[in-house]
């Protein structure tokens, strides 16, 4: 029942993220077409997954990290596209799609795996860290911050739902807090005045915190019922910036209102409500933490994407699930989804039970 | 810790989460949404206004004094412009403008940042052309067609029509709810100020959607410029420009005035200047010349002189009112009267008038009847009559700024010299000295009082005004009003000034022409001992008086007023032209 409600939201979101774009694109349907695409694309995957059992996907997460690896790794080999400065994309023939979304997909796998695997705790802390460490540098260096982040986020909420004791958890936030300051040196300039803006938007009124004040205008301007279906002047006229990927919100609740991004966010937190509910369904230690995985990636994913188009986040190009325009994105959430409902699963459940004793 | 308390956890960061973004959605949308729908509408609405051609401005007879035409001028638009010190050194090497005036435009932040700002205006065609083929080398340069004003006969009719300049900003601070905005026109003095309101048209109004880079724009909504309404003057163009002739090697002013009505036939000013230097741009060394000879000062109404012997017709008229003297009362004139402690002098001192009646006195303008009189009317019922014939308040002309000139008074005496009136100080008002101060409009005013029996007409430029379908929108009636003056008194002045013609002195050229006039001269001493103003007044034809002209000197090169006379006698022939081709 509960995977059902977490379904029609997702897809409701979906159909939602479509409207938006067919709103902003008034009479110009290429994104409009390619989404419906990958949202049929997303929903056989989702009907797929249904065939794979838990202990072969299980077993499959070393191959599908390896995988990610190679696609990760062939970006900055040269095959990688460049967009916005940044090369996030991977071109086979005519066919592009973000090796870093599938990444997270990947981690979630992975993570999965290592932290059930019956090893000495200190060992496989570590080894969970280097997985996580691997891909979130690569990612970083494409440069992506914020997907970067949200692996980060993915691996904590995972070991948060771990067995692993406390304490390892409390060692890793005082590290993480001792590397903080070198963080900031690593990081690029326009992440560095991004995180600035973020403080002060009157600081770069034509750059990066202009887009900030176009999104709080687009918001704002929505007042309570919106301006209406397309008639939204702020994502029209271009004046709020990627209205149909990291803006996608700010875009729909300037057409809809108050009333009508209020429900979005109830969806959201409805379906991560929902998801964290589950985690206590599931029966396996697997199920547990790919649960786990999944909602500590929608959470990041939606607090920072509604963080920044209501200016309460720096703006650091974290997509809204569902929402969003983008097909790997798109797979990737509802492949997500069909790994909540594999580790929810009853019948699935009894043979892992017993290859690894909790 | 087991898992249930691991989900608590998150639940109370989901709640949390929940309330704080609830919390800034409502902030946002509902709490801040009036000022974020303000600046979403600034965003993308732009509207820029299209100049409205001036309404002409056409004499009497129709031909026209003042009208747009139409001239390629250069604008920039700042928000388009890439790199702007390119489109300076452009302007300055083709235009020949200045690089403070080009930054003065595009600095000027009055305007919004996308609104275009004339640089130059009155394009010469050939450079249009070259300029036109560089507007697109150039973003933010454009050459576009607008309206220029352009004066005809502009010396002659400048302190009438007045000119247009661009709106500065205390009037901009005034009059920014009546659709003004920086760089417009606005009437500056004269007609132009005066009637702007019907002058100015209205102006069009293209309403743009624009994108965020500014390049899409979408005509959203454009109304067109209406051009403004046309002005008809009284002042007809054939006086006018003889009249200014006349005078042009004498400074100060000439009025001709029809007595009947208040119709100004013509109004001259001398210094005066062309009102088209203003479209064109001023050099500061014209304006500065300007400035030191007041040349921008309509001497008719801005000017404020002692009336001098002119005067004595006022008083005469409250003798003869008040029955203090009747028209047969003599004053034996022995060419001086002591009032007080002093000596007045008639001007015919030593010798004298001998007895003199009103009407004689008038004719040689006896200083010592008036003397005589005006201390025996008393200085409270001189005030009395000069405030209701009109002096010391404006006449009320449709040209701006006109002065109301001085009736001094016991009470203002005290307040602003600080000193008592004394029996002298009522003397010298009875001869039109002292304080008194008038503008030779008060005395047109007062002549056709006079002239037409005992009524106070409004004197005015301005016959009609016509809309763009030639239909009158507005047209000047003035009733003449009466002021309770007996036609009795009125003709016993009349015949007094008919008789200062007549009787042969230096009016004599007066006397020989073909209609009867009838005139009173004044001599206007200035403190210091300065040339005199002189003033010469007349009208004609003596028995049914259909024009009144005044002409003051300023500071004159003559000793005596009657040298004007041959300066009145071309005036009246002048008119007696006009008048015998049937108008």
């Amino acid at each position: 029942m509960r995977l059902v409600i977490i379904f029609i939201l997702s897809v409701t979101l979906t159909c939602l993220g479509l409207i938006n774009l067919y709103s902003i694109h008034q009479g110009y349907y290429n994104q409009f077409y390619r989404q419906i695409f990958t949202f049929f694309v997303g929903l056989i995957i989702l009907i797929l997954i249904r065939f794979i059992k838990m202990k072969h996907l299980i077993w499959l997460a070393p191959f599908a990290y390896i995988a990610g690896l190679i696609t990760l790794i062939l970006i900055p080999l040269g095959m990688g596209k460049e967009t916005f400065g940044a090369t996030r994309w991977l071109s086979l023939g005519s066919f592009q799609f973000q090796p870093s979304e599938f990444a997270k997909i990947f981690l979630i796998l992975t993570l999965a795996s290592l932290l059930t695997k019956k090893i000495n705790p200190l060992l496989k802390y570590f080894c969970s860290i280097l997985t996580l460490g691997i891909y979130g540098l690569l990612v970083y260096l494409q440069p992506d911050l914020g997907t970067s982040l949200v692996l980060g986020v993915v691996f904590l909420s995972m070991i948060y739902f771990s067995d692993l004791p406390f304490k390892y958890l409390v060692v890793l936030f005082v590290i993480f807090l001792l590397v903080m300051p070198f963080g900031w040196f690593m990081l690029k300039d326009y992440q560095k005045s991004r995180l600035l803006v973020f403080v002060n938007p009157d600081l770069d009124p034509g750059g990066l915190g202009y887009n900030l004040k176009q999104a709080l205008i687009a918001v704002g301007s929505g007042g309570l019922t919106g301006k209406g279906f397309m008639q939204g002047t702020q994502a029209k006229f271009g004046f709020l910036p990627v209205p149909w990927s990291d803006f996608a919100f700010a875009s729909l609740i300037e057409e809809g209102g108050f009333i009508l991004g209020l429900l979005i966010i109830l969806s959201y937190i409805i379906i991560l409500g929902l998801t964290l509910s589950l985690v206590s369904r599931s029966t396996t230690p697997q199920g547990v933490l790919l649960i786990a995985g999944v909602l500590g990636m929608w959470g990041f994913e939606a607090l920072i994407n509604l963080g920044m188009n209501m200016g309460v986040a720096p703006v650091v190009g974290i997509p809204l699930p569902f929402i969003s325009y983008g097909g790997s994105a798109m797979i990737k959430n509802y492949l997500a989804l069909g790994l909540i409902a594999k580790a929810c699963s009853e019948r699935e459940n009894r043979g892992l039970w017993f290859s690894s004793k909790m | 810790m087991d898992i249930k308390t691991k989900q608590f956890f998150i639940v109370i960061l989901l709640l949390v989460l929940t309330v704080f973004f609830s919390g800034r959605l409502f902030y946002l949308q509902i709490i801040k949404g009036k000022e974020y729908t303000d600046l979403s509408v600034s965003n993308y609405l732009r509207i820029i206004q299209v100049q409205a051609p001036r309404g002409n401005i056409i004499s009497s007879e129709g031909t026209i004094l003042a009208n747009d035409i139409l001239t390629y001028v250069v604008k920039v638009t700042p928000a388009d412009i890439k790199d702007e010190e390119k489109v300076i050194q452009l302007l300055i090497s083709m235009l020949g403008v200045t690089r403070e005036e080009i930054l003065k435009a595009i600095n000027d932040d009055s305007l919004p940042y996308y609104y275009p700002r004339v640089v130059s205006v009155d394009i010469p065609p050939d450079k249009v052309l070259e300029l036109k083929i560089k507007e697109k080398e150039f973003p933010g340069l454009t050459v576009e067609i607008s309206p220029v004003r352009k004066y005809e006969k502009a010396e002659s009719f400048a302190h009438i029509i007045g000119y247009i300049h661009e709106i500065d900003k205390e009037e901009l601070f005034n009059l920014s709810h009546r659709d003004y905005t920086s760089g417009d026109r606005i009437g500056k003095s004269g007609v132009e100020k005066y009637y702007e309101e019907y002058l100015r048209g209205i102006k069009g109004k293209q309403l743009y959607k624009v994108d965020a880079l500014g390049k899409d724009r979408i005509l959203q909504s454009e109304s067109f410029p209406e051009k403004g309404n046309d002005i008809v003057l009284t002042v007809s163009d054939e006086l006018q420009q003889k009249v200014s002739d006349i005078i042009k090697d004498l400074p100060g002013t000439a009025i001709m005035m029809n007595p009947k009505n208040g119709e100004i036939l013509a109004l001259a000013s001398n210094p005066t200047f062309d009102p088209n230097y203003f479209i064109k741009g001023l050099k500061p060394a014209i304006w500065n010349f300007w400035i030191k000879g007041k040349t921008l000062i309509n001497r008719a109404i801005n000017g404020q002189y002692p009336p001098g012997s002119t005067f004595k017709a006022l008083v005469g008229i409250a003798g003869l009112e008040n029955k203090v003297f009747t028209d047969k009362t003599v004053v034996n004139c022995e060419g001086f009267i002591t009032v007080g402690q002093r000596v007045f002098k008639c001007w015919a001192y030593p010798a004298g008038h001998g007895p003199v009646a009103m009407r004689e006195a008038i004719a040689v303008s006896c200083n010592v009847y008036f003397y005589t009189l005006g201390a025996e009317i008393g200085i409270n019922k001189l005030v009395e009559y000069a405030e209701n014939l009109g002096f010391g308040e404006p006449t009320g002309i449709d040209l701006p700024n006109e002065l109301p000139g001085l009736v001094p008074n016991p009470q203002w005496k005290r307040e602003k010299v600080k000193e008592k009136w004394y029996a002298g100080d009522t003397s010298n008002i009875s001869i039109g000295q002292g304080y008194l101060l008038v503008t030779p409009l008060q005395m047109a005013s007062f002549y056709s009082f006079i002239a037409n029996g005992g009524y106070t007409v409004n004197p005015h430029v301005v016959k009609s005004v016509r809309n763009n379908q030639g239909e009158e929108i507005y047209e000047s009636y003035f009733p003449p009003l009466f002021q309770g003056v007996s036609l009795k008194t009125i003709k016993v002045i009349q015949e007094g000034l008919r008789k200062a013609v007549t009787r042969g002195g230096g009016l004599i050229p007066l006397k020989d022409m073909s209609i009867e006039v009838a005139a009173k001269t004044g001599t206007a001493q200035t403190f210091g001992n300065e040339k005199p103003h002189l003033w010469l007044i007349a009208y004609a034809p003596a028995n049914d008086p259909e024009v009144v002209a005044v002409i003051l000197s300023e500071r004159s090169e003559f000793d005596f007023a009657y040298k004007l006379a041959p300066y009145m006698k071309n005036i009246l022939e002048a008119w007696i032209e006009y008048k015998n081709k049937g108008n």
